[in-house]
């Protein structure tokens, strides 16, 4: 086999080899904020049964997973995510009331060939178990904002959604492919569906005014205006309220027509950006329900860094400055 | 500034003059020789590439904005973009076409369906229910039936004009096509504004 002698997988396309230090100091800043508000560092399991993934439907797709066949004929992943693995571990402490974990590790999934996209990526995040509601939220915003410093990137863009307003949209709306629409930010399809539903009154308006409804703080007033819907309403009302909570605003945004990453979101969604990364550095959200899987009603709220992201945005950030 | 990759060829051609009946600055575009990028007045930087290649740059940001056929993104497996605008433009359809036999004949054996867009015909007879052999060509996917390598073909139909110079026919309509403009997520969040204006401009507004 002496022609393997050089190569790595296609899979490995993205060995770190330089900037390693960087990322350790990075990890190492975002464990300290961690540990200060109490979260209890965990090293997770690396192999988990697909099915604890597959049975919840949560839209981790199957043939994304690295899969073998153990000793138990049982279908076995490398890890793909650590919401769903922390979420089994509390259930199966049998752990009550407030928890706090952190973890940082890789998780795989795996990617079409010779698209330069990686197949593992280098996380760090917290999940806040048994934390309802405004107190919740607060406290996983107040982290990411003392934490953003350290990232060392140039422009960040915190993004807020909301599954709630999401939720009733779409009850509103009423329309199978409408989801996607909203997925797709597709203003054409919006347009037509106005037209094929009949669509009127505020309704209609606020669904012309969807697409472009991300920005600042002023996005929620205009869009508290011209809404009649009680529960839109409150949705919105939650997330200015929460936006008021929080010190240092300039990174915080809002878009009203983010949709759901992970199915599990019930309540705040969050999405980092940073102009130098085609993908989001930061994702999280509220799953208040997910924990109805284990037999447990806790409400929940988590979100990640992507490090291995991260790294690469400061490393073009590098490359410009040059 | 705002990066554009185009779809070399028509769309770039369509969406060219469309952008300069808006009153944006095309001609240093329409009168291009052999460059693959060029700047215009307005702020705009365009590249000129292949279909599958218009939604590569766009996924690695490179661009911010793309312009491509509703059969190319169709036929993607990466998904993770805005699809803000269908421009109304370079109109044609995906269908399965046959010889006029194919309707009625009965197959004790897998169908075998030639197309250039695989997971389009995947996905169709799926749908369908129907298990069938898809075997991939380049180009003139009518050869498929016509030497006998295959019972159908999923592809393009324009005017149906190479289908009946060869006999063939169009079987069923899967599904409509046009021109896109589709925007890289992260760069609509950092360029709102550059970007919409594009949009309006697209729109007619």
């Amino acid at each position: 086999m002496e022609e393997f002698k050089y190569l790595i997988p296609e899979e490995s396309i993205d060995v770190i080899t330089h900037h390693v230090d960087l990322m350790r100091e990075i990890e190492s800043h975002l464990r300290n904020v961690f540990i200060k508000h109490d979260y209890l560092e965990v090293l997770m399991p690396s192999f988990e049964y697909v099915d604890l993934y597959s049975d919840m439907d949560i839209g981790i797709e199957e043939e994304k997973m690295f899969q073998y066949i153990n000793f138990e004929g049982k279908r076995v992943a490398l890890r793909t995510d650590f919401t769903v693995p922390l979420a089994r571990m509390y259930s199966t402490q049998n752990q009550q009331g407030e928890k706090r974990y952190c973890y940082f590790g890789k998780v795989y999934r795996k990617e079409k060939r010779h698209k330069g996209r990686s197949s593992e990526f280098y996380q760090g995040g917290v999940e806040l178990l048994g934390k309802a509601g405004f107190a919740g939220d607060k406290e996983c915003l107040d982290i990411i904002q003392q934490t953003l410093p350290y990232l060392k990137l140039k422009e960040i863009k915190i993004e807020i959604g909301s599954a709630k307003f999401y939720k009733r949209l779409c009850e509103l709306v009423d329309d199978k492919d409408f989801v996607n629409i909203l997925k797709k930010r597709d203003i054409s399809s919006i347009d037509k569906l106005i037209k094929n539903k009949k669509i009127e009154g505020p309704l209609k308006k606020l669904l012309l005014q969807l697409p472009r409804s991300f920005g600042d703080i002023n996005i929620i007033d205009d869009m508290l205006k011209s809404l009649e819907d009680q529960q839109l309403k409150e949705s919105l009302i939650e997330l200015k309220q929460l936006y008021e909570t929080i010190n240092d605003k300039v990174h915080f945004v809002f878009d009203l027509a983010m949709t759901p990453s992970m199915k599990y979101y019930t309540g705040i969604m969050i999405k980092g950006y940073t102009i130098n990364s085609a993908e989001t550095i930061i994702t999280g959200g509220r799953y208040d329900h997910l924990m109805n899987h284990f037999q447990k009603n806790v409400p929940a709220i988590g979100f990640s860094y992507d490090l291995s992201h991260i790294l690469k945005a400061l490393e073009k950030e590098e490359e410009t400055n040059d | 500034m705002i990066k554009i990759a185009i779809t070399k060829g028509r769309i770039e051609k369509q969406v060219c003059q469309l952008l300069k009946d808006q009153g944006f600055d095309m001609d240093p575009i329409i009168h291009k020789d052999r460059e693959l990028l060029i700047e215009t007045k307005d702020g705009i930087s365009m590249i000129f590439a292949k279909a599958n290649d218009v939604l590569t740059f766009l996924e690695h940001g490179i661009v911010d904005v793309g312009f491509v056929g509703k059969d190319t993104l169709d036929d993607s497996d990466f998904h993770d973009y805005y699809e803000m605008l269908d421009l109304n433009i370079g109109k044609c359809y995906f269908a399965v076409a046959a010889y006029p036999e194919y309707k009625t004949k009965t197959y004790t054996r897998r169908k075998r369906i030639a197309s250039k867009y695989t997971k389009v015909a995947k996905d169709y007879f799926n749908s369908k229910q129907e298990d069938v052999e898809i075997i991939k060509l380049e180009g003139s996917v009518e050869l498929g039936p016509v030497v006998g390598l295959s019972d159908a073909i999923v592809d393009i139909v324009e005017t149906g004009s190479t289908l009946k110079a060869n006999g063939l026919e169009v079987i069923e309509k899967i599904s409509d096509i046009s021109t896109r403009m589709i925007v890289n997520k992260v760069s609509l969040k950092f360029k709102k504004d550059e970007i919409f204006q594009l949009i309006d401009a697209l729109k007619g507004e």
